[in-house]
C-alpha cells in the first residue's frame, strides 16, 4: 500500500482528491459463470472454477469468497463455513495461462433453503491498482430435503411508447430458494382473441422474500382502441406463476388502467 | 438518496429501455431437468462476463492517465466531476450478469481505511486523510460518450440530477436519516450495467443500450465520478484506494 500512497501529491491550496491510480488494459476469464449444486445436510463435493489470462502481460491474482445472499435462517451460516477454496489464494498469470481453481462445497447439517455465495477473482497488472477490476462468479448450493420453491406475481404492468408495448412484472420468491422465471405475456382483445405475444426472458434471479421486476416489449404490435387482457405466464422449474389485468386503449392511444392496471389483478 | 427500489413505480413513469438480444448473443438456457439426486454439481457456463479494460482517460484530450483527480476546486464548493474518467471496455452476456462498482473503505487493501461510525455515516466515497472519521460523498454516472460531464446534486431533482447516482460501500449499513440503504450485492443502484445496457439514470429499470457514438466501439462505455465537497476542508487529501468495478455472474 505504501506505493499508493507515495504517488499521492499533496496540494496546500486545494482538497486534492484521488481515486484511481494505474490502469488495466487487460482481461481475465473465469468459468463457470455460475455453479448450481445441490447437497444433503452434512455432504460435501468438490468442483472447480478455470481462470485464464486472455491479456499479454502478467496478471496477479487475488482469489476470495463471500456471501452474495444469506437467507434468514442461514445467517449463522457464513461463506467461509460451506465453500472452501483450495490452494494459494494469490498467484499470477502468465499470458494465456489458464489456473484451475478447486472448491469444495458442504452442506451444514442444519442449513435451509439454499446457501449463494461468490468465488471473486481480483486482479491486477504488475502495479497495484487502485481502481480494482474484480469478476465474481457464483456458487449456488441447494439443501436438499429443504428446498421449497415458490413465488408470486405481486405486479403486472403495461405501457406504451413511441415505438413499442412494454410489459413489467414483479415477481416475488415466497420459498427459501430463488427463482429465475422466463416465459411469455400474452395480450388478448375484446373477442379474446391472440393479439400480441411478449417473450419475458430469464434474467436476474429473484431471492427470497425479494422483487424482482422482469420485462418485455412488442415492437411491431399497434393496439387499436379497445379493451384488453393481460395475462402474464411464467415458469420456473416446477413452478408456475400466472397473473391477469385489464386494460383499456384509449382514442389518442394511451393506456389505461381498469382498476387497478397495477396492483393486486384478477388471477 | 435511493429511489425507489419498487419496479413498477419507475416503469410506469419512465417505461424500459429494452435490448432485443442480438441473435449471437448466448442467453443462459438453465439445466432443464430438475435436479433430484443429492449430491449434484451444475456447471452454468453459458453467457459470459468479460471486463476487457479499465482504463482511466483525461476528459480534456483522452490521454491515458494513472488517476483519477480534481484538481484547481477552489472552496467553498460543491459537486464537481473529476478530471478524468474511467473507460470500461465489458461485454455482457450471461443471464443474471452484469458490473457492480462501489467503494470498499473498510478492506484490507483500503489506504485510508474508514474509521468513522458507519451507523452515522456511510463509509462510500473519499476518506479524509487526516481525519479518517470523514468522507466526501462521491456519485458515478455511465454513459456512450465522452468530453464534458456536467456535475449535478444527485437528490437536487433538476437537470441531470438524475443522470448521478450515489456511490455506496461494500460495508454500509441502512442509516433511515440520510435515507441510505444496506449495500446489497448486485442491486440496480450499484449495477452500471447489464444484458439490456447501461444504467443510464437512477430508477432501477433505467437500463438500455446506448445510441451508438463512433468514437467508442459498442462495448466501451465511460463512467464519471463526481464528489460532493461542500464539507471539504483545506489543506486536506480525500482519497480512496478501493473503487471497485465487479464484473458478476449471479
Amino acid at each position: 500500500m505504501a506505493n499508493k500512497l507515495n504517488r499521492m501529491v499533496i496540494l496546500s491550496s486545494v482538497p486534492l482528491v484521488i481515486l484511481g491510480a494505474m490502469t488495466c488494459a487487460f482481461a481475465l476469464s473465469v468459468a463457470p459463470g455460475r455453479t448450481e449444486i445441490r447437497l444433503a445436510p452434512g455432504q460435501n463435493i468438490k468442483a472447480s472454477l478455470t481462470v485464464a489470462n486472455d491479456a499479454k502481460e502478467i496478471v496477479q491474482v487475488e482469489v476470495s469468497s463471500k456471501d452474495w445472499f444469506v437467507l434468514e435462517e442461514n445467517k449463522s451460516f457464513t461463506v467461509n463455513s460451506w465453500l472452501e477454496i483450495g490452494g494459494a489464494h494469490q498467484f499470477s498469470l502468465k499470458p494465456g495461462e489458464r489456473r484451475e481453481v478447486a472448491l469444495r462445497v458442504t452442506c451444514p447439517k442444519n442449513a435451509q433453503g439454499e446457501l449463494v455465495g461468490m468465488v471473486s477473482f481480483l486482479y491486477h497488472a504488475s502495479e497495484p491498482s487502485m481502481v480494482t477490476p474484480v469478476i465474481s462468479v457464483s456458487i449456488y448450493t441447494v439443501v436438499a430435503g429443504t428446498e421449497k420453491i415458490s413465488g408470486e406475481i405481486s405486479e403486472l404492468g403495461i405501457r406504451s411508447s413511441q415505438s413499442a408495448i412494454q410489459v413489467a412484472i414483479g415477481v416475488k420468491a415466497t420459498g427459501n430458494v430463488h427463482l429465475r422465471p422466463a416465459g411469455q405475456v400474452l395480450i388478448f382483445n375484446e373477442k379474446k382473441e391472440l393479439v400480441s405475444t411478449i417473450p419475458i426472458r430469464e434474467g436476474d434471479p429473484a431471492y427470497p422474500g425479494r422483487e424482482r421486476g422482469y420485462f418485455g416489449q412488442d415492437s411491431s404490435t399497434k393496439l387499436v382502441p379497445g379493451r384488453y387482457t393481460l395475462a402474464a405466464n411464467l415458469v420456473y422449474r416446477d413452478v408456475k406463476l400466472s397473473k391477469t389485468t385489464d386494460f383499456v386503449v384509449a382514442k389518442d392511444g394511451r393506456i389505461e388502467a381498469d382498476k387497478p392496471l397495477i396492483g393486486p389483478a384478477k388471477s | 438518496m435511493k429511489e425507489t427500489r419498487k419496479y413498477m413505480a419507475t416503469f410506469l413513469t419512465a417505461g424500459i429501455a429494452m435490448a432485443v438480444a442480438a441473435p449471437g448473443h448466448a442467453v443462459f438456457q438453465s439445466q432443464g431437468t430438475p435436479v433430484t439426486k443429492t449430491a449434484v454439481a451444475t456447471l452454468v457456463g453459458t453467457g459470459l462476463v468479460t471486463m476487457n479494460s479499465v482504463l482511466i482517460k483525461k476528459v480534456s484530450d483522452n490521454s491515458t492517465q494513472s488517476q483519477l483527480t480534481w484538481t484547481g476546486v477552489t472552496l467553498p464548493a460543491s459537486w464537481v466531476v473529476a478530471d478524468s474518467y474511467i473507460l470500461l471496455d465489458a461485454v455482457i452476456t450471461a443471464s443474471g450478469g452484469g458490473i457492480q462498482t462501489y467503494t470498499d473503505n473498510t478492506a484490507g487493501d483500503a489506504s485510508p481505511k474508514f474509521t468513522g461510525d458507519k451507523t452515522q455515516v456511510t463509509p462510500a466515497g473519499l476518506i479524509d486523510n487526516t481525519d479518517t472519521t470523514k468522507k466526501l460523498p462521491t456519485a458515478w454516472n455511465i454513459r456512450h460518450s465522452t468530453g464534458i460531464a456536467n456535475s449535478a446534486n444527485p437528490n437536487a431533482n433538476v437537470g441531470e440530477s438524475s443522470l448521478w447516482l450515489y456511490y455506496e460501500d461494500k460495508a454500509q449499513v441502512a442509516i433511515p436519516s440520510l435515507s441510505a440503504g444496506a449495500f446489497t450485492n448486485g442491486d440496480p443502484f450499484v449495477t452500471t450495467e447489464n444484458t439490456t445496457g447501461i444504467h443510464f439514470a437512477q430508477g432501477p429499470t433505467q437500463f438500455g443500450p446506448p445510441i451508438p457514438n463512433p468514437a467508442l466501439t459498442g462495448t466501451q462505455n465511460a463512467i464519471y465520478v463526481e464528489a460532493d465537497f461542500t464539507t471539504a476542508l483545506t489543506p486536506r487529501t480525500y482519497s480512496t484506494t478501493t473503487l471497485r468495478l465487479e464484473a458478476f455472474t449471479q
